[in-house]
């Protein structure tokens, strides 16, 4: 029995490709499991910690203060001492194991990531609990392909299947926890791993809600827009959410990088900066502790008092900062929606009292505050709408959410040229390839390099007739169409032989590898190596009879900067 | 393949992580449910108390927290959306109930407290609509007393706007056992207002026979008497309201109306031929003295009055031409010089018609 299991593990391992799908399930199924227990986990805690039966009057303020003292002292000290790599919010660690560690996150990291968040975010500390989510599924998939043998390659495949099935969990948002991970995370919305991820997250979000049922996070009521004037005021937010996710990365930066100059012997008391900063703002704001979505919940209900939400707004910008760049473990993620929905139900708020008439009530505004803030400072735009779509399941929004969030993220590209997570990482001193970058990379098309012009041989012809070519091999077509390749040299032959009546069908090479003039010419340059052709036929996607062009191995060299001479 | 690997052991582990968490997280998921309902039925404990002490920002804010904990406890959503209305916030208190009654729509609780809000907001027919909902909504425990209640609080609204529906919904009403003597009275009330005093003098009749001390009672049987034109119903009645009432003027002074109707009105049965005279030439008198009463009456309005007072009649003919006197004098009256409220000859001459 043992043996016949041992033998399958090893046939699957051979065929580790096919076997990514079953892996998907598993790792969804296991990343939810643990994932709904860390959300239950952190909950439960906190309401111990802060019980909500006792008012803000009655609950003591020293235990606003000290609880998040002692839990970012605990958490620091266990980051210092066992966990260095769960630092943080953990979508920038999982980039790095992506991209520069080979898919590698140790089993430690994750339970220090569990441990070490369920402290702070239980504590009060005003960060999220969404990225170092992402950090633990992303580990979780990263130490079950390795410990099955997988290859590197293999491993690092399924690094973003876990951190999707992670964050469907951790935000109840499957949809948009693919596109992050397409569009944040491995930076391809084109990416093959869409399948994988897709049944992980499925497959997660399905655990999620077999164990915490059907309940959105934030209970939105039904909006609509009022008027068409009401297009220019989400402008208008946008340009303001725009204007408060650059505040809040560069104030986090310019914390950070100060942190970073103390003397490394100071880095396990350094979190506790960022507790008493919260811990002292609590004091006075009860607010501030904590994620606060129950006050973006009530925001997006339109529970919106302007001074309330201004204050509320600023406090939770400095705390959050301060608690991220003093090095607690939790993300920004949660925050950054919490910006947003103050930032719009102020804006709500002063528009619905100047035009009552024309605006839906202040809530609405709120909600598509937390998009705009959401693509400012993540910059994902697209994950951004769909996120806010399924978190408040409010179709309604979608358009005022689309625009919005273009002008924030327009806005903060322009003011704070990296991304939070890019100039994260570039101040660790690892320069992970930009979004721009790896788009520029894959840019490009089999289009941009073929030759529309070339005048092909038509099967009837005899090696006689062929015209000459520079091109070492022909395209020959006949009535259907692209007939094959032949080679000048034959037809050459062929003429050298006194064979200069054999027809050029008789000298071709039927059915040759052919490319499409959309793919990319990495996957040119792969078919030629395959093939053994240093020319190939481009053919039309609708009938690959159609030639319409050719390229060659020189043309695409040459569209990367190597001229004909160098080669 | 990395170097090594245990697949088996990975493959155990994962298995045995998975057989852990799932009891792991039942057992958490229960946790977060009973010990959430706890802290909200306690919150929402609080939330109360401090609606009830007129507290009504911080009881909302505490109905909200409650809610926050437990989403799917709908009597909190209901009293925070009630707490809403009365404190004026009724956007977000319809926003409340909306999503309410979305999950809910027979929730007979929710369809009461959106009629009211519709109300706050002056929409009566959108409040009409969800007070009939509600009538025919789901109640918890007594069903049949809160819809009576829930229809009592329509007919109220109603009779306010002066609406004609409102004996359709008084219908229902008016031989229910189980309502109080307090909704009765005002169900004949109602019943009058509505134009139906036979209604409300059976109805008030029987209150008068269940307990012949009520003041109340009587005087609503005697408004149903007058409006039916009992008058001397009406006057026993108001008599007796205003006996237990320690001879209260008002009843005593429509008692006397009611004396004076009996005395002068010529359409009475079992009259004779001479009383009925009598009667049509006293009114013609009291009639030509309101209309001199107004100002320069014109003398072919007076002049054939006058001539029909002086000459003798046919017996047989005396009493209908008096009256038809009256009527004519009656017609300028009434618009020359209209009564502010209606007095003995208003209504005798709207008997007369």
């Amino acid at each position: 029995m043992l043996s016949t299991i041992q033998t399958w593990l090893r046939d699957l391992r051979d065929r580790e490709a096919r076997i990514t799908i079953i892996l998907s399930v598993v790792i969804g199924a296991l990343v939810g499991l643990v994932t709904v227990a860390f959300l239950l986990l952190t909950g439960r805690l906190a309401s111990h910690l802060y019980p909500p039966t006792l008012d803000q009057d009655g609950l003591a303020p020293w235990r606003r203060l000290s609880l998040p003292v002692a839990g970012s002292l605990a958490g620091g000290f266990l980051l210092y001492r066992y966990f260095p790599s769960a630092r943080g919010s953990g979508i920038p660690q999982t980039k790095f194991a992506l991209f520069i560690d080979e898919g590698f996150i140790s089993l430690k990291t994750v339970a220090g990531k569990f441990l070490c968040c369920t402290l702070s975010l239980s504590s009060g500390l005003a960060l999220g609990r969404e990225g170092p989510s992402v950090q633990i599924g992303a580990g979780i998939a990263s130490a079950l392909a390795r410990h099955l043998g997988l290859s590197r390659k293999a491993v690092k495949a399924l690094v973003p299947v876990g951190a999707a099935a992670a964050l469907a969990a951790a935000f109840n948002t499957p949809i948009a926890a693919v596109l992050f991970t397409l569009e944040e995370i491995i930076g391809d919305l084109n990416a093959p791993l869409l399948g994988s991820v897709v049944v992980s997250a499925a497959t997660s979000w399905i655990v999620l809600h077999l164990f915490l049922g059907d309940d959105p996070i934030f209970h939105v009521p039904a909006y609509r827009l009022v008027h068409p004037v009401e297009f220019g005021i989400y402008a208008v937010l946008g340009v303001i959410g725009g204007l408060v996710s650059v505040v809040f990365v560069k104030m986090l930066l310019g914390i950070r990088l100060a942190f970073r100059r103390l003397p490394p012997s100071t880095l396990w008391l350094q979190p506790v900066a960022g507790g008493l900063l919260v811990g002292l703002l609590g004091w006075h704001v009860p607010e501030v502790l904590g994620v606060g979505y129950e006050y973006v919940d009530r925001v997006v209900n339109g529970d919106v008092v302007l001074p309330a939400v201004l204050l509320l707004l600023m406090l939770k910008l400095i705390a959050t900062a301060g608690c991220y760049s003093s090095g607690n473990a939790g993300g920004v993620f949660g925050p950054s929606l919490f910006f947003g929905a103050m930032a719009g139900g102020a804006v709500g708020s002063v528009a619905h009292s100047l035009f009552p008439a024309y605006t839906a009530t202040a809530g609405a505004y709120a909600l598509v505050g937390m998009g705009a803030t959401f693509a400012g400072i993540i910059r994902v735009p697209f994950t951004s709408v769909i996120m806010i779509f399924e978190l408040t399941r409010d179709y309604s929004v979608i358009v005022p959410l689309m625009i919005a969030n273009l002008v924030s993220y327009f806005l903060a590209s322009q003011l704070q040229h990296l991304q939070i997570y890019e100039a994260l990482a570039l101040q660790d001193g690892i320069h992970l390839a930009t979004k721009e970058a790896r788009e520029a990379a894959l840019e490009g098309s089999v289009r941009d390099a073929m030759r529309s012009g070339v005048a092909p041989l038509a099967a009837a012809t005899t090696a006689g007739d062929a015209p000459s070519s520079d091109l070492a091999l022909m395209p020959v077509v006949d009535d259907a169409g692209l007939a094959g390749l032949v080679a000048r040299e034959r037809i050459e032959q062929a003429r050298a032989d006194g064979c200069a009546d054999q027809l050029v069908s008789t000298l071709m090479h039927g059915d040759p590898p052919r490319v499409f003039p959309d793919e990319t010419p990495v996957a040119a340059l792969q078919k030629m190596g395959s093939s053994g052709y240093n020319v190939l036929p481009v053919v039309s996607r609708a009938n690959v009879k159609q030639l319409i062009g050719v390229v060659t191995l020189h043309d695409i060299l040459e569209r990367y900067g190597l001229p004909k001479e160098s080669l | 393949m990395s170097n090594g690997a245990s697949p088996l052991r990975a493959v155990v582990i994962a298995c045995v992580a998975i057989a852990g968490l799932i009891p792991a997280d039942m057992f958490l998921a229960r946790l977060e449910r009973s010990e959430g309902k706890a802290e909200a039925e306690a919150v929402f404990r609080q939330a109360a108390q401090l609606s009830e002490a007129g507290r009504r920002q911080e009881a909302i804010d505490h109905y909200r927290h409650a809610f926050a904990l437990d989403r799917s406890n709908r009597d909190c959503q209901l009293a925070l959306a009630e707490a809403l209305r009365k404190s004026g916030d009724l956007d977000e208190a319809e926003a409340q109930l909306t999503a309410l009654l979305e999950l809910d729509s027979a929730n007979g609780s929710a369809n009461l407290e959106m009629a009211r809000l519709q109300m706050a907001r002056g929409r009566s027919s959108d409040a009409e609509f969800y007070y009939h909902l509600a009538i025919y909504g789901r109640w918890p425990g007594d069903a049949s007393g809160r819809r009576r209640q829930v229809r009592l609080e329509l007919a109220d609204l109603l009779a306010k706007a002066r609406r004609p529906d409102l004996l359709a919904e008084l219908l229902p009403l008016e031989n229910d056992t189980g309502l109080t003597r307090f909704a009765r009275i005002q169900i004949g009330h109602y019943l009058l207002q509505a134009g139906s005093p036979s209604r409300a003098a059976t109805l008030f009749r029987a209150l008068c026979a269940e307990d012949p001390a009520d003041p109340d009672a009587h005087a609503g049987l005697a408004e149903a008497e007058f409006q039916r034109g009992n008058y001397a119903a009406a006057q026993v009645a108001y008599l007796a309201a205003g006996r237990l009432r320690g001879r209260d003027p008002t009843y005593v002074e429509k008692a006397r109306i009611a004396g004076e109707m009996v005395a002068l009105d010529p359409t009475l049965r079992r009259l004779s031929a001479a009383d009925r005279t009598a009667r049509s030439k006293r009114l013609l008198e009291r009639t030509l003295e309101r209309v001199r009463s107004c100002g320069t009456p014109p003398d072919n309005l007076l002049t054939p009055a006058e001539e029909t007072l002086r000459k003798r009649a046919p017996a047989a003919e005396a009493a209908d031409r008096y009256l038809n006197a009256a009527e004519a004098l009656w017609g300028y009256a009434k618009s020359a010089c209209p009564a502010r409220e209606p007095d003995l000859l208003t209504l005798l001459f709207a008997r007369l018609q």
